[in-house]
């Protein structure tokens, strides 16, 4: 029996359950407490034995009506209640107890089980808040939310839902969530990519109105990644749409009637400036005749107003183009060295006017040949240059030319133009390329201009795929920057094969003599004209050319009789100056006569300069 | 419509995109070679007269061809058909429309002066 005891006590005693015996009464006392139940409630073995069992209750009363129900029924199991823990602590914990009766059918003590169930206790509070929390954005959030079961069948849905869809519960409840959108819109949901996540769609009211929303969906899945359902948010956004609407249509009128307007412009600049022209042609011819000084200083002031009336109405007609986007960029092919010194040359004799310097530097490592539009490249130039001179009193303006980046088919350039003038102020720095913006107010009063010129150069340079920025000091000067971009191209490497040959050019006629000679020049040929077949004959006595180009009619001595006797003399020293005929005529007779006298190549006139340095590369690679 | 037909009509007299492309848009060039454009038609022209009234068929085909093969290289379009116009004459040895073509050379080179000293000053 005392083992049976025995064996019993250390079961209790290592039990992870709180347990107790206590006498019976309305003021009972502790028998028995296990260490788990001491331990929960912070009390040594001594101090136990001191205090009612009731103490240990946060309510006594709570105590009171449980001791009254074990009297009643027995046994009492799943009570929860509150103890007095270990530092003040309040200790949740499950309640069971057995009255155990003596001989006589009286209760003779009372045997109670205590589990810890805090940590439940304050998870079920958390679910609780977060109930509470979740019912409460459902209830009162701006926009419809709406469940749907795995059959998408609507289960559940908030308040708003009803308000913005105009139905009731009973609507609602178990419909095909398809129903709700129009057709065409449903299956534009259906498709993977839009079905989760975001959508602009439109769904149908009780009314049969469609409505704007954004919709966001989501998939519901249960503990095992099954889909049981989905999840869709719903924002009116028709008002917002109508809005947008009103929005771009006013955006296009105003764009519209921008445009009208910037035509009506470039028409009207374009009207006004023939007759300047004239006026200004009338004004030079007037200029050329014999008449008295005074009068000569009227006119030349009178031409001077119709030079700024007609620069003015240039960059009116420019700047309305470019505002209309009628301004097409025109890719052609140019040599740049060539147009950049033509440039300067202007630039520099413009400066002289007011003794400024003008310096250029352009490396040797710019392709020669780069496809662009020279024609718009140098309008930036010059309203930059123009600036640089109007606004430098003595000093340097300098043009600088670099490579800012290139890849195999591009190459963008950077233009610095910089000059010792008056500067713009750190503040004025960004506006300047504004348009009617000057630095300064009074600059229109003390220098002309009328602030579109920056404006118009800002617009063509981003029109050429590249950008525009200035830094300055003020009373130091202004570094003017821009980039460019340009297409290579692949003739660099034919104009390199005519480089320093010596050409004799026959061709009576002097325009055409003057337009060749001048451009195989610019090209990095050597020529020598002659005006008829005998001059070039006297020429071949005491020079050696690598090509002769002949022109067919010439006074005195044809080009075909010339090649024969040129070729009729190399028999004898064994040469062979490569010849190209040049020719206007179309005629198949011609071209044999040509070829039998003896010519390496054949072209049509007017020569085009590109197809002449091919031909001239492709002769004197077939001589190598 | 007529803005259309105007730039057209101007492009005849003087195309100056397409000479301006010539002279790869040297703008010293293309004064120049105005220049000596102007000077050697209005001499050529002179030797024309000269040729045309002593019949001199040869003489008036090399001048026709020699002003042709100029005017092309400008790009004064109306001016060369004129000129191609004399050529043919002599090469067909039919005087008959001379005089009438001598007087629309006259009237085209009239225009092109007036386009060529709108073209100056523009450039």
């Amino acid at each position: 029996m005392a083992d049976k005891r025995l064996h019993w006590k250390n079961l209790l005693d290592h039990l992870e359950a709180g347990v107790y015996r206590s006498t019976a009464g309305a003021s009972p006392k502790f028998i028995y407490i296990n260490p788990t139940l001491r331990q929960m409630l912070g009390v040594g073995p001594s101090e136990i034995k001191k205090i009612n069992v009731s103490q240990i209750f946060v309510k006594q009363n709570n105590f009171h009506f449980l001791y009254k129900k074990l009297i009643q029924e027995g046994s009492i199991k799943n009570c929860e209640v509150r103890l007095k823990g270990k530092d003040k602590k309040i200790l949740w914990c499950s309640f069971a107890a057995i009255a155990v009766k003596d001989k006589k059918g009286k209760i003779a003590y009372v045997d109670v089980i205590l589990q810890d169930i805090s940590l439940r206790k304050k998870f079920e509070q958390h679910l609780t808040e977060s109930k509470e929390l979740f019912q409460t954005i459902f209830n009162n959030t701006a926009a419809a939310i709406m469940v749907t079961d795995q059959d998408q069948r609507l289960v559940a849905w908030n308040p708003f839902a009803e308000k913005m869809l105009d139905m009731s519960r009973d609507d609602l409840f178990n419909k095909p969530v398809k129903e709700l959108f129009p057709l065409e819109q449903w299956q534009h949901m259906l498709s993977p990519k839009t079905f989760i996540g975001a959508v602009q769609t439109k769904v149908i009211r009780k009314n049969g109105n469609l409505i704007d929303v954004d919709l966001s969906m989501n998939l519901l899945k249960d503990s095992s990644n099954k889909i049981i359902g989905a999840v869709g948010i719903m924002q009116d956004i028709t008002k917002q749409k109508r809005f947008q609407e009103i929005l771009i249509q006013s955006k296009l009128t105003a764009e519209e009637a921008n445009n009208t307007k910037s035509l009506f412009l470039a028409n009207m600049s374009h009207e006004v400036r023939t007759p300047i022209h004239t006026i200004k042609g009338i004004l030079d011819l007037m200029l050329t005749e014999d008449i008295s000084t005074a009068k000569k200083e009227n006119l030349q002031v009178a031409k001077e107003a119709a030079d700024q009336l007609l620069s003015l109405f240039n960059d009116m007609l420019d700047l309305s183009i470019v505002e209309a986007g009628k301004l097409k960029i025109n890719y052609v092919e140019f040599h740049l060295p060539n147009v950049l010194e033509t440039f300067c040359k202007g630039m520099a004799l413009l400066a002289s006017h007011k003794n400024l310097k003008f310096i250029a530097s352009i490396p040797s490592q710019i392709p020669e040949l780069v496809i662009g539009d020279p024609v718009r490249l140098r309008q930036v130039l010059v309203n930059l240059i123009d600036n640089a001179i109007k606004f430098t009193e003595k000093g340097k303006i300098s043009l600088h030319l670099k490579i800012a980046d290139q890849t195999q088919q591009w190459i963008s350039l950077l233009f610095e133009v910089r000059d010792e003038g008056i500067g713009i102020p750190q503040d004025k720095q960004e506006k300047i390329f504004d348009l009617f913006t000057q630095a300064d107010d009074t600059i229109a009063r003390r220098f002309g201009g009328t602030g579109l010129g920056l404006a118009i150069a800002k617009r063509l340079v981003e029109l050429m795929g590249g950008r525009i920025w200035v830094e300055s000091k003020e009373g130091e000067g202004s570094n003017f920057s821009f980039t460019i971009a340009f297409k290579k191209t692949k003739k660099n490497g034919e104009r390199e094969k005519i480089q320093g040959l010596r050409i004799l050019l026959a061709e009576d006629n002097p325009v055409n003599q003057k337009i060749t000679a001048q451009l195989l020049e610019k090209n990095g040929c050597h020529v020598t004209s002659a005006s008829n077949g005998r001059e070039v004959l006297e020429q071949l006595k005491g020079e050696s050319f690598d090509i002769i180009l002949m022109d067919d009619q010439m006074p005195e001595l044809d080009g075909l009789a010339t090649i024969k006797m040129i070729r009729e003399t190399e028999k004898t020293t064994g040469a062979h100056v490569p010849i190209i005929a040049l020719t206007a005529s179309v005629l198949e007779e011609d071209r044999e006569n040509f070829f039998s006298a003896g010519v390496d190549a054949f072209l049509p006139k007017p020569i085009e300069l590109n197809q002449l340095i091919e031909t001239m590369g492709h002769v004197c690679q077939k001589r190598k | 419509m007529f803005a259309k037909k105007e730039n057209k009509t101007r492009r005849d007299v003087l195309d100056t995109e397409e000479f301006f492309e010539r002279v790869q848009r040297d703008k010293k060039l293309l004064m120049e070679v105005l220049d000596i454009f102007i000077e050697d038609f209005k001499k050529k022209r002179k030797e024309l007269e000269t040729a045309v009234s002593s019949k001199d068929n040869k003489q008036m085909i090399h001048l026709a061809h020699s002003l042709k093969g100029a005017c092309a290289n400008i790009a004064a379009k109306n001016l060369r058909k004129d000129c191609l116009a004399i050529e043919q004459i002599g090469m067909n040895n039919d005087w008959t429309h001379i005089a009438s073509i001598l007087q629309r050379l006259d009237r085209n080179f009239e225009e092109l002066l007036v386009s060529i000293v709108q073209l100056k000053n523009n450039v």
